[in-house]
């Protein structure tokens, strides 16, 4: 188990009501479910309270950096302690 | 023909003459409006003779072929002209509500020809067009200007597009400002519109377009308009804005710092978007008919620059006038630097570019005091910045220098091209293409030179992929990117022509029913695709009949150098991998770097093939 702290970009922070949050976890598979358990619903309620009726995955419309690589979306890399671990947005703009 | 006015205004400023010109129906057919369209008239214009600032350039704006409908986000409209900055096209493409206003004034278009004597403005009402003095204008800024016109004239719902002193000083990359901080940026055309004397051009009107089927019209639109406002994009658009990839730009190295030398800073995240709207965000505006409502009114009641109500900047200039500076800005600088171009009207990007280079060369000991007039250039001066941006607007001093942008520098301190970081003349934009290789492609190819809106590249490689083009999401330091960008680069051309804006997640199939719905083409997914090739290989063919060729096609060698630390993690794209199968596709000249006649020919431009195709 290695303990990591993942930083929520941009527009997720404002999605997902924080800045980061620290897990403890064996691979990135795990964060995913731990992301997914205790801020699934706070994504669910933003979009809700914006209008939209559409049900949207917060995994199809997000990429996971670790130590600066994007990831796969199903990926099971394992972590250790002091990864670098970002959730970002899969659209980039500007 | 449905779907257009029919007509475009000819405004000769030397003689004062206003004359209607019937809409040319084969351009508007394979062209459809916007860039495109402007484009294929261009062509017939102008030459390597031209002089960018003489009475003999045009300047085209043009409507984008959906502005003014009830379809979303389709409010993009689109400039032309021989860019007085990089000496050959230029083109910029601006939202807000201009577009929309113009066509409901009776025109799909204005081209300005000639030059007047004394400043005058354009205004165009219900299908009246007339010139008048702009004596008093001339001077003002960007927010006083549309202001007094409105109040000259009685009327507070004219839509206007005006210049500020910059281009009146014949700064070379002086653009044209719309109203809530939109701007036809890039490539100098609020200069020639200053070359001109023309002030503004003012437009309202109620006049309604002939559709060719507007109950089916309203449908596809309506349909469009409910997948717009459930996507995602639009989501994060509206709560972050771009200026919210300010934070993803720190982790993928993709927001160029200290001329493009160093690692994205990371306390640029004090001015992104998400910190806005967690701070100082009162509001939104959107451009006509988005539901996605992107751009942020912001309440600055911190630090030394206060605002009641100011217009967020973009994630463009918010890295362009900091990070690439070395400047480490709080919200309230970072907004004042923002309008200070603005106020002035010049490019956000091409200046904090071209003041970068500036730093880098003192850092570097190249420049001293003695050529800055007294400004101490060093990495992080704020202040230094602030007067920089104002010697730039005033087109004096030092500023008249970096006004000049990279390439001239180069010249004038004696320094290698490869240090200006730019394509063709024009200054690469904050994506930088070491955290996304295809980007690397699409600066070097880009008509007008380097323009990251003229692909999907950083969509693609940041994991989206793009479904309707058969683009999987692919690995951004992967250097397999030509297909995707040839792919992409179409697409983008036909949206810019349509008027639709990037954002807009628009299903293809609805394009398409909104696109024949409202002209009465019978057109398909490939034939609309065929369309964007069509109009960026007539981008490409005026690019090079204005003395583009293949050498011009690179990509400068100060950003092909790996920065190991953060996120571009020492990658750098293998341009010279990417490039000659770029070339194939495209059926472009090795060494002319012209299109083939037979490509130009298959594209239906048989007149374009004759005359500069590539035998
Ligand atoms: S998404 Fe933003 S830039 Fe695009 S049309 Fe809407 S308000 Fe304008």
């Amino acid at each position: 188990m290695a303990k990591v702290t993942v930083n929520f970009l941009g527009p997720l922070r404002l999605f997902l009501g924080a800045p980061a949050a620290t897990f403890e976890a064996g691979c990135v598979a795990e964060v995913r479910e731990v992301i997914e358990k205790n801020y699934g619903p706070v994504f669910q309620k933003k979009l809700r309270s914006m209008g939209v009726k559409k049900s949207l995955s917060l995994w199809d419309n997000s990429l996971f950096l670790l130590n600066g690589r994007s990831l796969k979306k199903e990926s099971d890399a394992p972590l250790k302690d002091g990864d670098k671990l970002d959730l970002g947005v899969t659209v980039a703009g500007g | 023909m449905n779907g257009y006015q029919g007509k475009l205004l000819i405004a000769d400023l030397t003689t004062g003459a206003l004359t209607d010109e019937p809409l040319n129906e084969k351009y508007a057919r394979d062209f459809l409006g916007g860039t495109g369209l402007a484009a294929r008239y261009l062509f017939d214009l102008v030459d390597e003779k031209t002089d960018p600032l003489g009475p003999d350039n045009p300047l085209i704006l043009m409507t984008g072929l959906l502005n003014g409908t009830s379809g979303p986000s389709v409010s993009r409209w689109g400039g032309v002209t021989k860019s007085p900055y990089t000496g050959h096209y230029g083109d910029a493409n601006a939202g807000a509500w201009f577009g929309a206003e113009l066509k409901n004034a009776g025109y799909d278009g204005i081209i300005l020809k000639g030059q007047a004597a004394k400043p005058v403005f354009l205004l165009i009402k219900d299908g009246v067009a007339e010139l008048r003095d702009a004596a008093d204008l001339w001077g003002k800024d960007t927010t006083q200007t549309p202001e007094e016109i409105k109040k000259t004239c009685g009327d507070k719902r004219l839509q206007i597009a005006c210049i500020g002193p910059a281009s009146e000083n014949l700064v070379r990359f002086g653009n044209i400002m719309s109203e809530h901080g939109h701007s036809l940026g890039r490539a100098g055309l609020g200069c020639v519109m200053g070359s001109k004397k023309i002030k503004a051009i003012a437009v309202r009107g109620k006049i309604k377009m002939p559709m060719d089927d507007s109950e089916k019209f309203r449908q596809a639109a309506s349909k469009a308009m409910t997948e717009v406002k459930e996507a995602f994009l639009t989501q994060w658009m509206h709560e972050g804005g771009t200026a919210s990839w300010v934070d993803s730009a720190i982790a993928y190295g993709d927001g160029p710092t200290k001329y493009y030398t160093a690692p994205t800073m990371p306390e640029a995240t004090t001015i992104s978007g998400a910190t806005m709207a967690e701070t100082c965000e009162i509001g939104h505006t959107a451009c006509f008919g988005c539901p996605i409502r992107c751009r942020k009114v912001l309440q600055i009641k911190e630090g030394k620059y206060q605002y009641e109500k100011v217009e967020g900047p973009e994630y463009e200039s918010l890295i362009a006038l900091g990070a690439m500076m070395g400047l480490e800005l709080d919200m309230s600088t970072a907004v004042y630097l923002n309008e200070l171009c603005n106020q002035y009207g010049f490019d956000t990007i091409s200046s904090g570019a071209s003041a970068g280079y500036a730093f880098y060369l003192y850092e570097l000991g190249i420049i001293s005091e003695k050529d800055t007039g007294g400004l101490k250039l060093t990495w992080g001066n704020t202040e230094a910045a602030i007067e920089l941006l104002h010697l730039i607007g005033k087109n004096q001093g030092f500023g008249a220098i970096v006004a000049g942008g990279t390439r001239r520098m180069t010249q004038r301190y004696g320094r290698p091209l490869g240090e200006a970081v730019q394509t063709k003349g024009l200054e690469i934009p904050m994506h930088d293409p070491r955290a996304y290789h295809s980007m690397g492609l699409v600066y070097a190819t880009a008509p007008r030179g380097a323009d990251h809106n003229k692909s999907d590249g950083y969509q693609v490689d940041g994991g989206a992929g793009h479904p309707d083009l058969g683009l999987d999401a692919s690995d951004r330091w992967g250097d397999e990117k030509a297909e995707m960008v040839f792919k992409s680069q179409n697409f983008r051309a036909l949206t810019d022509s349509l008027g639709i804006c990037h954002f807009a997640q628009i299903p293809f199939n609805m394009i398409v029913d909104m696109v024949n719905t409202s002209t009465g083409l019978n057109m398909d997914m490939e034939g609309l695709l065929k369309a964007g090739e069509r109009i960026f290989q007539l981008q490409r063919a005026l690019s090079c009949k204005l003395g583009i060729s293949s050498k011009d096609d690179v990509l400068p060698d100060l950003i092909l150098r790996p920065i190991p630390d953060g996120g571009q993690e020492g990658h750098v794209p293998d341009m010279e991998k990417m490039l000659p199968e770029y070339y194939k596709i495209r059926d472009w000249n090795n060494i002319s770097g012209k299109p083939s006649r037979k490509r130009l020919q298959s594209l239906n431009m048989p007149e374009i093939a004759t005359s500069i195709g590539a035998k």
